[in-house]
């Protein structure tokens, strides 16, 4: 940045120099002026007291002689004198009698009454008169007029001359000062772009030459200081590079935890020092499907009567306050509670207390509903468990008590060791149901081996080996005879086919045909092979239907149809790890029609073409009542 | 002769008649009261010597009093003529010329008496009247009432051939005898009394006149209706201290009353005067 000469240093120096040399010059000039012209004024009125005693000492006698001749002449070789611009003698009346240098047709000039070099005389001219005295008679006025022209000229050359010597001495000065600014201050000027370049963070360079003057010392500070600021910059530069990563990583860290708080299915809500409420996850909304704006900013006990008044009145919401002691009295470390209405949702609560000024309690909500759930479901599964085998197993412990303590006929023997042998196998096949469900909820179908096979082949395969009930009718297969793939565990998908095919034939006491039907539905991706096993059974209400794939669930109350119980479960759960679905249709008294679909790949042209009854498509399989997927 | 008698005469009656001269024009109120003296001396040595009575007379008739003189007797005398004093000091021979021929009216004179001198340088060699025949002698002017002396005096001594010499003052005529720049000189014995003794003292009085009419005071007649005013403020101020000490130091003893024959006897001598005015000299 360059600066205008005005706004230097130098400039501003050099103007101030030139200034106060201007005054004293103009002072200079001015006091020369006026000595010159008190001296010359002086000199001029020195002049008129020498001349004029002369003048009247040599005017007194022809004046007393009235000799004016005399005095003419006088008046005329006096005029010769230089300076003096005319002359002229009054007698004592006033009456000019001798004149010379001045018209006598004019009336002499009005004396001055001071000595003025400035008057309106032109050519300028001192007026003045003197008495012409002898004694103490008055013989007449000498009146003379000074001429100052000569005055008036030195002054003006003095002026001139003045102006234009000042006016060299000034370009002078202008050029030596500017010169000597330029030394003084070019070392200011580097300090300055040295300075410019700290300021923009460049690097310097060159340090600003040092010495013992004050420029010098200047420059050592300077440099002193441009070290320390290189090194403060460093630190702070080190500083905003920490800080940045500080911020970097908190707020990847915040990030991580917004992250963690928005995934997480956890709801917190925190409190601050004044146990108002700062913040609350967003599963914590989810959770009570409450707003921000509805818990953000309530205290303690507004927050803990509106939780409270949501929750259900066997699971209360105690407070934050009383969370810990309640918690205590349930002899668990966290509390639950129940939410009211549709949802009855159950949420663990905890709370943790801090030391921190921004937090000082955080309240932890989980929603254990599901859990909660499975709790129940296998407490009822291992009393259903242990009610099912306990049957045979009550059956055997009889029956073989009996047969220790008792003597039977080898054909009674031979019937209570076929009921102990049939009741093992009940109890048996209940262990191996077991077996098969806990091993699929635990492998979740890591253990199923897919491959791609044939259905239709498949379900032949199973009816072939299924054991039809004495007086029973096979069942019938129904659908296109070309094969039907799908992607699935032989033995698993097998393994529900049986229970579907069994159930039918156990569930349809008075006898009714039992059919089986194959079809494929959709095109492409979207294509399905649907699989359906109808019976004219004893049918199930729609409670009972909904219900049938619960473990241990029995629609037959009476105890009548053998059975574990599982089947349905079973088939449920192969069905759901093979990404098929399952329906039930069923109606009391008249049959169930029980459905799975299962994904097909794409299946040869000829096969889609016509089914073995002659219809190109069958109806698909969408009516089921229920639908289990 | 006779007609200088006759001339005499009518000067001695035309006064009495008031027919002497024409009436003198009346001066103007405001005009200064001008009192001319003859210049028996240098101007600044009359001015300065009548100061106390131009200051007395001031006081007296109430009107400024200027004393004036002329370059020489004979202007003077014409100035006289023209009636340019209002109080005119001068010999007795232009007194009586302008007691005859102005109309001027004779007032008074000083108590001592006048008298000229013949001067010559004390150590010259000069010690007859014919021991100057040849030489230069100086004179006041052709007009004045020792130059009319010492010329008679010349020629009652039968000294031919003389060269004379006009000057303007008696100083100056002290001065040339003592430079050697002339053999004799004539002035007034006051005026000789008067010079600076080392020139006084240089000098030698080679002749010595009878005692004349010296100054006397004549009052223009146009003053004449105010004559006993002036006159008694003239008598008023010899009476003063100052009067006393300016006669005192010219030696000039008082004022006393002049005898008409005092001016008569100057008939002579103004005659001459008169002539060189014809003359224009």
């Amino acid at each position: 940045m360059r600066l205008a000469p005005w706004r230097t240093l130098r400039g501003r120096l050099v103007a101030a120099a030139l200034l106060v040399e201007l005054v004293m010059l103009a002072i200079l000039v001015g006091n020369s002026q006026r000595l010159l012209r008190n001296a010359m004024g002086e000199q001029a009125r020195d002049q008129a007291e020498q001349i004029a005693p002369v003048l009247t000492a040599a005017l007194v006698a022809p004046l007393a002689q009235s000799d004016y001749a005399t005095v003419q002449a006088v008046l005329q070789e006096s005029h010769a004198i230089r300076g003096i611009d005319y002359l002229a003698v009054t007698d004592a009346s006033g009456a000019i009698v001798a004149i010379s240098g001045w018209p006598a047709n004019m009336p002499l000039p009005t004396v001055d009454a001071a000595f003025n070099l400035d008057d309106d005389d032109d050519p300028p001219r001192y007026d003045l008169a003197l008495p012409i005295k002898l004694s103490a008679q008055r013989l007449g006025t000498l009146q003379m007029g000074l001429a100052l022209g000569h005055i008036v000229v030195a002054r003006k050359n003095l002026l001139t001359q003045g102006m234009l010597i000042a006016g060299g001495e000034l370009l002078l000065s202008v050029g030596l000062l500017s010169f000597l600014g330029y030394l003084i201050t070019r070392q200011l000027t580097r300090l300055t772009k040295a300075s410019l370049a700290v300021a923009e963070g460049r690097p310097v360079l060159k340090a600003a030459p040092e010495g013992p003057d004050d420029v010098g010392r200047l420059g050592a500070a300077f440099n002193a200081m441009q070290r320390a600021i290189a090194e403060r910059v460093q630190q702070l530069t080190q500083a905003r590079d920490e800080n940045a990563r500080i911020a970097e990583s908190l707020r990847e860290s915040t990030a991580q935890l917004n992250a963690i708080f928005e995934l997480s299915p956890d709801g917190f809500v925190s409190f601050d020092a004044k146990g108002h409420i700062t913040y609350a996850s967003p599963a914590f909304f989810r959770m009570l499907g409450w707003a921000p704006g509805q818990v953000i900013g309530l205290d303690e006990p507004a927050f803990s009567a509106r939780l409270a008044n949501a929750c259900t009145e066997t699971a209360q919401f105690p407070g934050v306050a009383g969370l810990p002691q309640a918690a205590e009295a349930a002899g668990r470390k966290r509390q639950l509670i129940e939410l009211a209405g549709s949802s009855k949702r159950v949420l663990e609560v905890g709370l943790r207390r801090s030391d921190a000024e921004a937090v000082s309690q955080i309240l932890f909500f989980r929603d254990v509903t599901h859990e909660t759930e499975v709790d129940r479901m296998k407490s009822e599964f291992l009393s259903h468990a242990a009610h099912e085998l306990r049957t045979p197993m009550a059956s055997i412990a009889g029956f073989a008590e009996l047969l220790a303590t008792r003597k039977f006929t080898d054909e009674r023997r031979q019937d209570v060791v076929g009921i102990i042998r049939r009741q093992s196998s009940v109890m048996v096949s209940i262990i191996n149901e077991l077996l098969d469900l806990v091993r699929i909820d635990d492998r979740r179908g890591q253990d199923f081996e897919f491959t791609q096979l044939d259905l239709r082949a498949l379900v032949q395969e199973v009816l072939t080996d299924f054991g039809v009930p004495d007086g029973r009718e096979p069942a019938t297969l129904h659908g296109p005879p070309t094969a039907l793939p799908v992607r699935a565990d032989p033995q698993k998908l097998a393994q529900a086919v049986r229970n579907i095919v069994s159930n039918a034939y156990k569930y349809s006491p008075g006898g009714g045909p039992v059919t089986i039907t194959l079809q494929r539905e959709g095109d492409g991706a979207e294509a399905r092979a649907a699989l359906q096993v109808t019976d004219c059974g004893i049918g199930m209400t729609p409670e009972q239907a909904a219900r049938v794939c619960e473990r241990f669930y029995r629609a037959d109350a009476s105890g009548n149809i053998p059975g574990t119980g599982l089947g349905m479960a079973i088939v449920k759960e192969i069905v759901t790890l093979h990404g098929g679905e399952m329906g039930i249709a069923s109606t009391a008294g008249v049959g169930t029609s029980v459905s799975l679909w299962l994904p097909s790949p794409e299946a040869p042209a000829a096969a889609r073409a016509s089914t073995d009854d002659g219809h190109a498509t069958a109806e698909p399989l969408a009516t089921m009542s229920v639908s289990l997927s | 002769m006779r007609s200088r008698l006759r001339v005499l005469a009518l000067s001695l009656l035309m006064p009495a008649l008031g027919l002497a001269a024409p009436a003198p024009p009346a001066a103007p109120a405001s005009a200064p009261f001008r009192i001319g003296v003859a210049p028996h001396s240098s101007a600044r040595v009359i001015i300065e010597m009548y100061q106390p009575l131009r200051q007395h007379l001031e006081q007296a008739l109430h009107r400024p009093v200027e004393i004036v003189t002329a370059p020489d007797f004979t202007e003077f005398a014409r100035r006289g003529m023209a009636q340019a004093y209002d109080i005119a000091i001068t010999t007795g021979h232009q007194a009586r010329l302008l007691q005859t021929d102005a109309g001027h009216l004779p007032l008074l004179t000083y108590k001592a008496d006048f008298k000229a001198v013949a001067l010559v340088l004390g150590q010259s060699r000069f010690r007859e009247p014919k021991e100057l025949a040849g030489g230069t002698v100086i004179g006041l002017s052709g007009s004045s009432l020792v130059t009319l002396w010492g010329q008679q005096w010349l020629h009652r001594n039968s000294v031919g051939e003389v060269t004379m010499r006009y000057v303007s003052a008696s100083d100056s005529v002290g001065q040339l005898l003592v430079k050697g720049e002339a053999s004799a000189g004539f002035m007034s014995l006051a005026n000789f009394q008067n010079l600076a003794p080392p020139v006084r003292d240089q000098l030698r009085v080679l002749a010595e006149s009878l005692p004349m009419a010296g100054r006397v005071y004549l009052l223009n007649a146009r003053h004449r209706k105010e004559q006993e005013a002036i006159s008694a403020a003239l008598w008023a101020f010899a009476e003063t201290p100052d009067a006393k000490q300016y006669f005192a130091r010219y030696k000039l003893g008082g004022y006393r009353t002049l005898e008409p024959r005092e001016l008569v006897a100057m008939e002579p001598y103004a005659n001459d005067v008169r002539l060189a005015l014809k003359q224009g000299k």
